[in-house]
């Protein structure tokens, strides 16, 4: 079999297994694009509302998209597979020729969106750029990252921002197509003679990334990809190593204080996502109605499980790998429900001074501890009981959005018949835990 | 005469130097020990040598030229990875094929390497499966017999023995003998000296990114302080080799 067959019966196999174990999420994905396509196409009809408003909104997107992939470069435009680089690397193929077929091949997504947005634009242009233009622009703006990419760390910064001021100013002086097109095709000839220039190294570790993430989703590991986003993040972020030598402590509060150092090394980002997620919620609860009610606790719950279930879930995964904490599981689950649940009860009490209901509020905030310590022991099943997002999560998820609007609204009687609910549901996943910490679930 | 020289190698990662103008010759058809601890600096050396990482400082010569183009590269070194590295959606027979082919192994070569590989690696029973159906010794074989496939001059070696079971050892330093014996060089980073004692000619001592001692073991012997040869084994001498570096 040759060369080029091999690698396409891999890729083959590759699409078929994405097609397999993605399917309802390709089908959503397929959806959403052609219900925004149907939308784009209605604005764009409007003659009057685009002429008025798009190209500047078209030039700021242009700008966004430099100043993402230049000013603020982070991660190479285009991605070998890890297998595909080492064979790439270690053999004497022709590594010029390789390398002008991967950037090509790179730019088939922005053929599409290039000339997709020139299809639903139909004969009203933004008076920027049309398809092909657009296109070569995309193609241009990835080639100069690529050029950059690869730039020693000395000279990166200026060279960063001569790029971006350029890119800036050629959008504002409404530069034809023909003009990005010479340019991508320069930076296309530099790009490719400059192979023994790659930085293999960062390279190599950006594909990892972009590898992994790709072979986890496809294997349905949510664990593994956001222990691969915590990995990652965490490059950036020294260890703090005072913490963990000055303190020593044994039983429940070993739990919570690696619990504590786990949580002290996520990336600022992360607390970030969680602060988004928290002010969505409390705007949707704000609102009042049942089903915001109930989506915005839902959304809390997401948020708060999402923070808290990593080193839940680091210790079961070392569990499963032969490591066995000395301790009981009251002593882990009283240790894991902790820190989560003092944070978790701060943050719904804050809830009734963000967004007041009008009920006695230091009532609903004292209330508020149950459900502070659902939601910890909630983050607790999402990082024990895999997939992370299993029945058993959701089950409690939704016990937990129903039993937080219920208190929100003051419905008390409805909120002790969730309450009790929740009582069967906690015995089984207790029983289910232990067993998983004990290595008896099998 | 020398296949690989390299001068004054420097390289850092943010505040740790890696290696720090590491200089020494390996000299053709010889099996060469790059040994050293965990974090010795022997992966990053390697990746240099490959020009996969960047380095701030120094020379690499390979027969007496600096190294140029990585087409070049690749045509006379061959690689086993520390951690395998294959197409997870071909067999273990099509990553085979297909790395022999990007190699440019002829095809009467490429099968009768292949047939001597599957044979002593005993590959047989799994050419056919999915490498990620494989156990890690089995994965470690698969980069093995890639490496060997390859026409070289240079075998790269970056803890090979990782995973293998103690035939499956043997046959493997039956296979460096076997390239040692085509007069090709074979330079084998490895922390287990025991096991590099059994096939190695020369040793290159490698600690905290600098070179402890470099030679035959005569000349290791030497330098750790022995004034007759059988005064301490090579190992003592690593030893002493290591705690001189920790404390000169």
């Amino acid at each position: 079999m040759s060369i080029p067959r091999l690698l396409f019966k891999n890729q083959l196999r590759g699409y078929w297994k994405l097609l397999r174990k993605g399917l309802p999420l390709l089908a959503a994905l397929l959806v959403f694009i052609l219900f925004l396509a149907g939308e784009v196409r209605t604005l764009v009809t409007n003659k009057e509302f685009l002429g008025a408003f798009l190209p500047p909104v078209y030039a700021v997107v242009l700008l966004f998209i430099a100043a993402r992939r230049i000013l603020f470069l982070k991660y190479p435009p285009f991605y070998f597979s890890l297998p595909g680089l080492y064979f790439f690397l270690t053999t004497p193929v022709n590594h010029r020729l390789v390398l002008a077929g991967k950037i090509l091949l790179s730019y088939l997504p922005l053929l599409f969106l290039g000339f997709g947005w020139s299809l639903l634009a139909g004969p009203v242009q933004t008076g920027l750029l049309n398809g092909a233009g657009l296109f070569f622009c995309l193609a241009a703006i990835a080639n100069i990252s690529w050029l950059l990419y690869n730039t020693a760390a000395g000279r990166l910064f200026l060279r960063k921002v001569l790029a971006f001021l350029a890119i800036t100013l050629l959008l504002l002086l409404k530069t034809p197509g023909f003009v990005w097109a010479i340019i991508a095709a320069g930076c296309f000839w530099r790009a490719v003679n400059t192979v023994d220039e790659i930085n293999w190294s960062k390279y190599e570790n950006h594909c990892r990334l972009a590898y992994l993430s790709r072979k986890y989703f496809l294997a349905g590991d949510w664990g593994g990809l956001e222990s691969l986003t915590y990995e990652y993040a965490r490059e950036k972020r020294p260890a703090a190593a005072f913490l963990s030598t000055r303190v020593y402590v044994t039983g429940y509060k070993a739990f919570a204080y690696g619990q504590f150092l786990i949580l002290s090394r996520y990336s600022l980002l992360s607390f970030v996502v969680f602060l988004g997620q928290y002010v969505f919620a409390v705007f949707l609860m704000g609102r009042g109605e049942f089903f915001s009610l109930t989506g915005g606790s839902f959304l809390l719950l997401l948020g708060f499980a999402g923070l808290f279930f990593l080193p839940v879930q680091k210790l079961e995964q070392r569990m499963a790998q032969g490591l066995f904490p000395a301790g009981g599981f009251t002593e882990f689950i009283t240790g894991l429900l902790l820190l989560p649940a003092v944070v978790a009860w701060m943050f719904l009490a804050a809830i009734f001074f963000i967004a007041p209901t009008g009920i006695n509020p230091l009532l609903q905030i004292a209330a508020s501890l149950v459900p502070a310590a659902i939601l910890s022991y909630l983050a607790v099943v999402r990082g024990m009981l895999q997939p992370a997002f299993s029945g058993w999560f959701l089950t409690g998820a939704l016990l937990f959005a129903l039993l937080f609007s219920c208190i929100y609204r003051a419905s008390w009687w409805e909120a002790l018949l969730v309450l009790l609910l929740f009582i069967p549901y906690m015995l089984i996943s207790w029983r289910r835990m232990k067993r998983i910490y004990e290595g008896t679930d099998f | 005469m020398a296949i690989l020289q390299v001068k004054d190698l420097s390289k850092s990662f943010a505040t740790v130097h890696a290696l720090k103008g590491v200089s020494f010759t390996v000299r053709s058809g010889a099996v060469v020990g790059l040994i050293g601890p965990n974090g010795a600096g022997k992966t990053t050396l390697i990746k240099c040598i490959l020009r996969l990482i960047r380095y701030e400082q120094g020379r690499i010569f390979l027969n007496g030229q600096p190294l140029s183009s990585r087409k070049e590269l690749a045509a006379q070194i061959s690689y086993i990875p520390e951690q395998p590295v294959y197409y997870e959606e071909l067999t273990v027979e099509e990553n085979l094929n297909l790395y022999a082919m990007l190699s440019g192994t002829p095809r009467r070569e490429f099968a009768e390497k292949k047939a001597m590989l599957v044979d002593r690696l005993d590959m047989a029973e799994y050419l056919k499966k999915l490498p990620d159906q494989l156990s890690k010794g089995n994965k470690q074989k698969l980069m093995i017999a890639m490496a060997f496939l390859k026409r070289f001059q240079l075998l790269l070696a970056d803890e090979p023995f990782s995973g293998l079971d103690p035939v499956m050892i043997r046959r493997l330093k039956d296979l460096f003998l076997a390239v040692k014996k085509e007069e090709k060089t074979v330079l084998l980073s490895t922390h287990l000296l025991d096991l590099a004692q059994t096939v190695c000619d020369d040793y290159i001592f490698l600690d905290h990114g600098a070179i402890l001692a470099a030679g035959s073991r005569e000349e290791i012997l030497r330098a750790a302080g022995a004034s007759g040869k059988e005064e301490f084994s090579l190992e003592e001498a690593y030893l002493k080799l290591l705690a001189r570096g920790e404390n000169p």
